[in-house]
C-alpha cells in the first residue's frame, strides 16, 4: 500500500476513550453469556429459550440476528455501487415480512407444529429420511453462507480504527471477536443469544439513527442526491435501468429478500418458533417489516453518504483515488468506504458507541447462526442416525462441540476464499443451496396435502443446484449463466420436482401401509 | 425518495422506542419464568421431538 494510501486510511476520530466504550461493551456481553448458562438444562431451552419469549422481545431479538454487520457491509456496499436503486431490496424485504404478518404464513403453521428446527417439521410430515437430508443441506448451505461473515465484519472494525493499512489487524480482530461469541454462545445457548440480542438491539438502533442523522448533516440531502445523479444517472434510481440490476435480479430479491429472509430462512423462523403463541409471532412479524425495511435501507443509505462523501465532497477527496476504478482496478476494496467514512464522520465517544453497536451487530448475527446450524447438526443429522439415541445432556455437549467447530471454520473461510462475488451474491447463492428446495417442501408440506416424501428429497435434491451460481463452481465448469439466472432456475426446477415426484409417486395411506 | 425514506426512519424511530420499552419487561417475564421453571421442571414446554 502507498504511504499516501495509508495515510488516508489512518485518519480516524477513534481514540482510547472509544477503545474503553467498546471493551466494556464486549465485557457485559460476555458475561451475561455465563451468567444464564445454570438456565441451559434441556434442548428446548437451550435452542429454544424455553418457547417464552414475549412478542417485544422477539421484536427485538429478531432485528438483532438480521441486522448482523455483515447486512450493514454488504448493503452499503450495494449503496455505494448502485445509489438509490438498492432500495428495491429493502421495500422488496419489508413488503414481504408484511405479508407473512398478515397471513401467517408458513410460520404460523410452523409455531403450531411445536419444532424446534425445520428438518424436524420435515420428519413429522413426510419421514427420517427428509429429516437427515433437509438437516444437511441447511446445514451445508447456511455454514458456507456465514463464511464470509467474519472477515466482512472485521473489516468495518479495521476500517473505522483506522487501522485497514496494518496487516495484521484484521487477523487479529478475527480471532479475537471470534472467541468473544464463542465463548458466550456455548455456555447459554438461546437464552444468552436472545438476552444479548435485546441489548445489542438497543445500542445497534439508536446508533444507526444517531449516524445517519449526523451523515444528512454533514452532507445535505440535495448534494446526496445530485451526486448520484451526476454519476449514476438513472441506474442509481431505477433497478430495472440499463447499467443497474436489471430483471433476473429483481425477481431473485422477490424470492430472497421478499419470502426467504423472514419465512424460510432457519435464524429468522427459530426465532417465531422460541415465541410463546402464534399471536406474538404475528405481532412479531408485523413489526419485524418496518426492522426487515430498515436492515437493508438504513445501511444502504449510508453507503450512499460514503459515495458522496468519498466522490463529491472536498473533505474525502483524498479517499477518491483509493475508491475510483478510472484508469484502471481500484485500489481499495468498496467495503471499506463506510468504516472509512464514519470513522471521520464521527467524533470521538459516538464513534466508540457506534463501534459497539456494530461489534454488537456482529455478535448478535454470528451466536444465533453458530446455534441455528448446529443444532441442525444435533438434532437433524446425528441423533437420528443415533440408534440408541442421545441424552439431553449428549445434544447439548454436542452443539457446544459442533459450535466451537464451525467457529474455527469461518475463521478459515474468511482468511483463505478468494471468490470476487460481491458478498450480497456470495450470499445469496450460498443461502439458495438450502433454500431454494426448502421452499418447495415448506409451501408443500404444509399448504398440498398430495405433497409426498419422494417430492419432498427430489425437491431438495433440485435446490441443491443452486452452488453452480458460486462463482468459483461457475467458473471451473465454464457455465454461460449469471449466479441469480442459476439461482431463479433452481428454484422452478425445485418446484417442478415436488410436483411431479408427488403425484408419481404419492406417500402410502395408513390403510395401504397395514395391508 | 426522500419523503419515503424520511417515513421508513421515523417509523423506524417510533420502532425503537417501543421495543426498548416493552422489550425490558419482557426479558424480566423470560427470566421469572426460567427461574419458576428451574424450581419445578415439569412445569417446561419440552419439544415433542422423541424421534431420536
Amino acid at each position: 500500500m502507498s504511504p499516501e494510501a495509508a495515510k488516508a486510511l489512518s485518519q480516524t476520530n477513534f481514540t482510547t476513550i472509544d477503545t474503553v466504550i467498546v471493551v466494556a461493551y464486549l465485557s457485559v456481553s460476555v458475561l451475561i453469556g455465563v451468567f444464564v448458562r445454570k438456565y441451559a438444562t434441556n434442548m428446548t431451552a437451550y435452542i429454544g429459550a424455553g418457547r417464552k419469549v414475549g412478542p417485544w422481545l422477539g421484536v427485538a431479538t429478531m432485528l438483532g440476528t438480521e441486522m448482523g454487520l455483515v447486512t450493514v457491509m454488504y448493503s452499503a456496499q450495494e449503496g455505494f455501487t448502485n445509489g438509490f436503486a438498492a432500495f428495491h431490496i429493502a421495500l422488496i424485504a419489508g413488503f414481504g415480512t408484511l405479508l407473512i404478518a398478515l397471513t401467517g404464513f408458513i410460520v404460523v403453521p410452523l409455531r403450531e407444529a411445536k419444532v424446534l428446527t425445520i428438518p424436524e417439521y420435515y420428519e413429522k410430515r413426510f419421514s427420517r429420511r427428509t429429516r437427515i437430508l433437509g438437516g444437511c443441506l441447511l446445514a451445508f448451505g447456511g455454514i458456507l453462507n456465514m463464511g464470509l461473515f467474519l472477515k466482512v465484519g472485521s473489516m468495518f472494525i479495521v476500517g473505522a480504527t483506522g487501522l485497514s493499512d496494518q496487516g495484521w489487524a484484521l487477523p487479529a480482530v478475527m480471532v479475537t471477536l471470534l472467541v468473544l461469541v464463542l465463548i458466550y454462545t456455548t455456555f447459554g445457548g438461546m437464552i444468552s443469544v436472545i438476552l444479548t440480542d435485546y441489548i445489542q438491539f438497543v445500542v445497534l438502533s439508536f446508533g444507526v439513527l444517531v449516524v445517519t442523522f449526523l451523515a444528512i448533516s454533514k452532507l445535505g440531502w440535495a448534494p446526496i442526491l445530485t451526486t448520484v445523479e451526476q454519476l449514476k444517472g438513472a441506474a442509481g434510481f431505477d433497478p430495472l435501468a440499463e447499467g443497474s440490476y436489471g430483471g433476473w435480479y429483481v425477481a431473485m430479491m422477490f424470492i430472497t429478500a421478499g419470502l426467504v429472509g423472514s419465512a424460510i430462512w432457519p435464524t429468522a423462523v427459530s426465532r417465531a418458533l422460541a415465541m410463546e403463541s402464534t399471536e406474538a409471532v404475528r405481532k412479531q412479524y408485523l413489526w419485524s417489516s418496518v426492522s426487515f425495511t430498515v436492515r437493508f435501507m438504513i445501511p444502504q443509505f449510508l453507503g450512499i453518504c460514503a459515495f458522496t462523501y468519498i466522490m463529491a465532497n472536498p473533505e474525502g477527496a483524498d479517499l477518491k483515488p483509493l475508491f475510483s476504478s478510472e484508469g484502471g482496478e481500484q485500489a481499495l476494496s468498496n467495503l471499506y468506504a463506510l468504516p472509512v467514512f464514519v470513522g471521520r464522520l464521527l467524533p470521538t465517544v459516538v464513534l466508540g458507541l457506534i463501534t459497539a453497536a456494530m461489534i454488537a451487530a456482529f455478535m448478535s448475527t454470528h451466536d444465533s447462526y453458530f446455534l441455528c446450524w448446529s443444532s441442525v447438526i444435533t438434532q437433524d443429522i446425528v441423533a437420528p442416525l443415533k440408534k440408541n439415541g442421545l441424552s439431553e445432556k449428549g445434544r447439548i455437549a454436542l452443539t457446544r462441540t459442533i459450535v466451537v467447530l464451525i467457529g474455527a471454520y469461518v475463521l478459515y473461510w474468511g482468511l483463505f476464499y478468494k471468490g470476487s462475488d460481491n458478498v450480497w451474491m456470495y450470499m445469496s447463492v450460498t443461502g439458495a443451496i438450502y433454500f431454494n428446495g426448502a421452499i418447495a417442501v415448506l409451501i408443500g408440506g404444509i399448504y398440498w396435502k398430495r405433497a409426498s416424501s419422494a417430492g419432498a428429497i427430489a425437491a431438495l435434491i433440485a435446490g441443491f443446484t443452486a452452488i453452480l451460481g458460486l462463482e468459483p463452481v461457475r467458473e471451473g465448469l465454464r457455465l454461460p449463466f449469471s449466479g441469480d439466472q442459476v439461482a431463479v432456475a433452481s428454484v422452478a426446477a425445485s418446484i417442478l420436482a415436488m410436483v411431479v415426484f408427488s403425484l408419481l409417486m404419492p406417500d402410502l395411506s395408513e390403510t395401504e401401509e397395514k395391508q | 425518495m426522500s419523503w419515503m425514506f424520511l417515513v421508513v426512519l421515523a417509523v423506524f424511530a417510533v420502532m425503537t422506542v417501543l421495543t426498548t420499552y416493552h422489550g425490558a419487561h419482557d426479558v424480566r417475564r423470560l427470566l421469572r419464568s426460567l427461574d419458576e421453571e428451574q424450581d419445578n421442571p415439569d412445569s417446561s414446554d419440552q419439544s415433542d421431538d422423541t424421534s431420536a
